[in-house]
Order: structure tokens, then sequence, then C-alpha cells
């Protein structure tokens, strides 16, 4: 199987340096898969899961994604984006209660900044919750 | 004259080395933090420049590509602007917050029609808000240990306040870390950016589309160019910051040490008038007996 160059950068480390042959995240048109010989292409990214293959194993390896870009040129994908974490790291008790939290803060708030800021926070941990949730089988759509 | 009691000079300069104590701690927190906020800025900056890249190529093959950020053609001047202006929480960094907060003064003579003022760090909001200027208070901007998050908070605060029409252009004011001995405050702009700040692209990749649309992708990405470019502020003003205070705190230092050398001269000096003078008492006693022999 053609294998491609797969980076994701974020502002604070690069997360991923390596081999792939297959990838599937979200845009904001809806979730896209991107094997090998893809056309150049600058897309942008929703706050979703990345599924990763590399071929060596028939499971994908599953993160939570930031909002970002992702670039292809020259079978290589960059990913340019807020945060990443793979899903093993993620600890979905404290995702549930970021949830919860800004939930609840999202009711009780009328102010106008709180709410774009609430909502990030809501997408990011439903984002996490559906990345470590995947690799336990469950699997809500956000998208 | 205090100086001629042994005491009181004791007292004297076990205060000035307390004092001299502090300074000398002052300056080494900052000097161990200064270096640190470099290396973090360094490490962000490739990330950074790469979307200042990618939005330069994408204006360059989408012209027309209209961006409500990024300034056009027919620049016009904004009717009201806003402005971020970045000082200290702590004092005790020489000059650091008094030019900055001058600068930001006159620049603000030039143009009365602000709308929107911001002021990171305790001693600029209460110097300016002194000075009878009305400070948006609605998010924190605490200035020490600089993030990206929080860059992000303000960037996002401002493309709001941009979005909702409250104000029609956004500058900010920080201190420019050149080198040591050069900190320059400047004024830049934020919102709508100036289109050269792209410059040239370079070698553009023009077989490249964008998905799902030039402009979808243009929105996202202004607004981490704009958190890249805040973080860059933040971290430059704080370095400024504590550069400052290792010259402030090193002039105070030896300042210090010279009066503590003074002082232990006026010390023994007050020591050796007292022994003399109990001597000349004792020996003047003792000759009065022999006398009355």
């Amino acid at each position: 199987m053609n294998t491609f160059l797969l980076r994701i950068m974020t502002p604070e480390k690069s997360f991923f340096d390596g081999a792939a042959n297959e990838i599937v995240f979200s845009t904001p048109e809806g979730r896209i898969g991107v094997m090998a010989g893809h056309m150049p292409m600058v897309t942008a990214v929703a706050e979703n899961t990345i599924e990763i293959r590399d071929g060596e194993s028939t499971e994908a390896k599953i993160a939570a994604i930031g909002q970002g870009v992702c670039e292809i040129f020259d079978n290589t994908i960059e990913f340019y984006v807020d945060s990443v974490e793979w899903a093993a790291d993620i600890d979905l008790a404290r995702a549930r209660e970021a949830l919860e939290r800004a939930e609840l803060r999202m009711r009780s708030s009328a102010d106008r900044m709180e709410y774009v800021r609430n909502q990030a926070a809501i997408s990011r941990a439903l984002a996490r919750m559906k990345a470590a949730n995947d690799t336990i089988g469950s699997l809500p759509d956000i998208s | 004259m205090s100086m001629n009691n042994t005491g009181e000079i004791k007292a004297r300069m076990k205060s000035i080395r307390q004092t001299t104590q502090i300074a000398s701690a002052q300056k080494l927190i900052a000097a161990s933090r200064v270096g640190k906020a470099q290396h973090t800025l360094n490490e962000t900056r490739p990330y950074h420049d790469h979307i200042r890249q990618t939005i330069a190529e994408l204006l360059s093959l989408h012209p027309e590509v209209l961006s409500p950020y990024i300034g056009s053609e027919s620049w016009r001047i904004p009717v009201k602007p806003g402005l971020l202006v970045l000082t200290s929480d702590s004092g005790l960094a020489g000059g650091y917050n008094s030019n900055i907060i001058k600068f930001a003064e006159e620049e603000m003579s030039k143009d009365m029609r602000f709308q929107h003022l911001m002021v990171q760090g305790n001693v600029g909001h209460t110097a300016l808000s002194r000075r009878g200027y009305q400070i948006d208070d609605e998010i924190e901007l605490p200035s020490n240990f600089p993030t990206l998050s929080h860059a992000g908070h303000i960037a996002k605060y401002i493309i709001s306040l941009f979005e909702s029409r409250e104000v029609d252009g956004f500058g900010i004011i920080y201190t420019d870390y050149r080198s040591a001995a050069r900190l320059i405050p400047v004024h830049e702009i934020l919102l709508p950016l100036p289109p050269e700040t792209f410059g040239d692209a370079g070698i553009v990749r023009s077989d490249v589309s964008f998905e799902p649309s030039p402009e979808v992708v243009m929105e996202m990405l202004i607004p981490k160019y704009l958190k890249g470019f805040i973080y860059g502020c933040l971290v430059h003003s704080w370095a400024a910051e504590l550069t400052s205070r290792i010259s402030a705190m090193d002039g105070a230092v030896r300042n210090g040490n010279e009066m503590l050398d003074k002082l232990s001269l006026a010390y023994n000096r007050a020591r050796q008038a007292a022994i003399t003078q109990e001597i000349t008492e004792i020996v003047a006693g003792a000759q009065a007996l022999t006398t009355d022999d």
C-alpha cells in the first residue's frame, strides 16, 4: 500500500511525523478520507477525531484534534492545529466534567464573549470524549 | 547627628542590607525567566510563520477573496479604532512602564477617536484610568507568564468587537525587545491587517485548491495568525519588562553596596570615637583621684 508523509503540528510541539497510508478527519463540511497521491489541497479542519492508519495494523490510531488547516502537497500531509491528543491519553471523566461545566455556564450566562468561549469548550470536550469513546466501541456522532 | 551613634548606623545598615537582598533576588528571578520567555517564543515561531505563509499564498492565488480582516487597496482610516496597551502588573522595572505609558498617551493624543482602550498590567491600568481614560475591563489581562491560550482569548475578544462593529480597527502598543539595550515602544495594527503584512508569498504552489472555499480557509487562518502575532507581542513585552527589571535591580544592588561601604566606614569611626572617649574619661577620672591625694 502506498504511503505518504504525515505531520501534525501544534504551536507547542510536533505531534506526529511519520508515514501513514490513510487518514480520516473532519472539515467544516463533513468527514473526508485522504490516501497517498491526493491532489494538492488546503482544507479547513474542524474540531473532531482523526483516524490514522499506517498499514502496520488494521486498527486505526485515534486522536482528538482541534481546529486548524490541513495542507496536502507532494504526498506530504501537514496539519496545523490548535491541539491534538491521542485517545488513550484522554481522561474521559475530566472531559465529561468539562462538558457539564461549560453547558452549565452556557445556560447561566448571557454574555456574548462567554458564549463564544463556552461553545469552544463544549466542542473541545465533545471531540475529546468522542476520541476516547471510539477506542472502547461506542461512537456518538457529533460532526 | 545620627552618624555618631553606632546603634543607629547599625540599624540603618541592616535595613539597607535587606533591601539589597530583595533587589538581588528580584534580579535573579527576572534573569532566570527572561531566557525561558525567549525560548518559548522561538519554539512557536515556525508554526506561526507557516500560517502567515499560507495566508500569503491564499491571497496571491485568490486576490478576489475579500476578508473583512484584511485592509483593501482603498485603505480607509478607522473611524472608531480600539487599542490594547501592554504594561506590567508589578513595578520595580525601571523605566519600562513609564516609557510605554508615555508612548501610548502620545499615540492616543494623535487620534482622539479611540472607542475602546484595553490595558494589560496594573501599573498601566492605574496610570491611564487616573488620567481619565475609559478602560474596557471585559477580559482579564495578566502580564506575567504569557501563554498561547491567553493570546487566543485576546484575539477572539478583539475579533468579536470587530465583528459586532463596536470598533472598526484595532491597534496594539507593546515594547519590542530588539536587544537588552534596545527596548522600543511600538504601535502595530492588528485589524484590519495591512495586506503588506503577508508580503511576498515566494514560490506559490499554483495548482492547489482551497476546501471548502478560500473564504472558509481564510476565516480559519486569520484568528490563528492574530493569536500568534499577539502572543509574540506579549512575550516581547514580558522579556522587555524582565530585562528592565534586571538592569534596575542591578543598579539598586550597586547603590546599596556603595551605601553599605560608606556606612561601615562611618560605623567604624563612630565606634573608634566612642572607645577613645571612654578611655579619655577613665584616664581623666583616674587622674582626678591621684591629684586629690
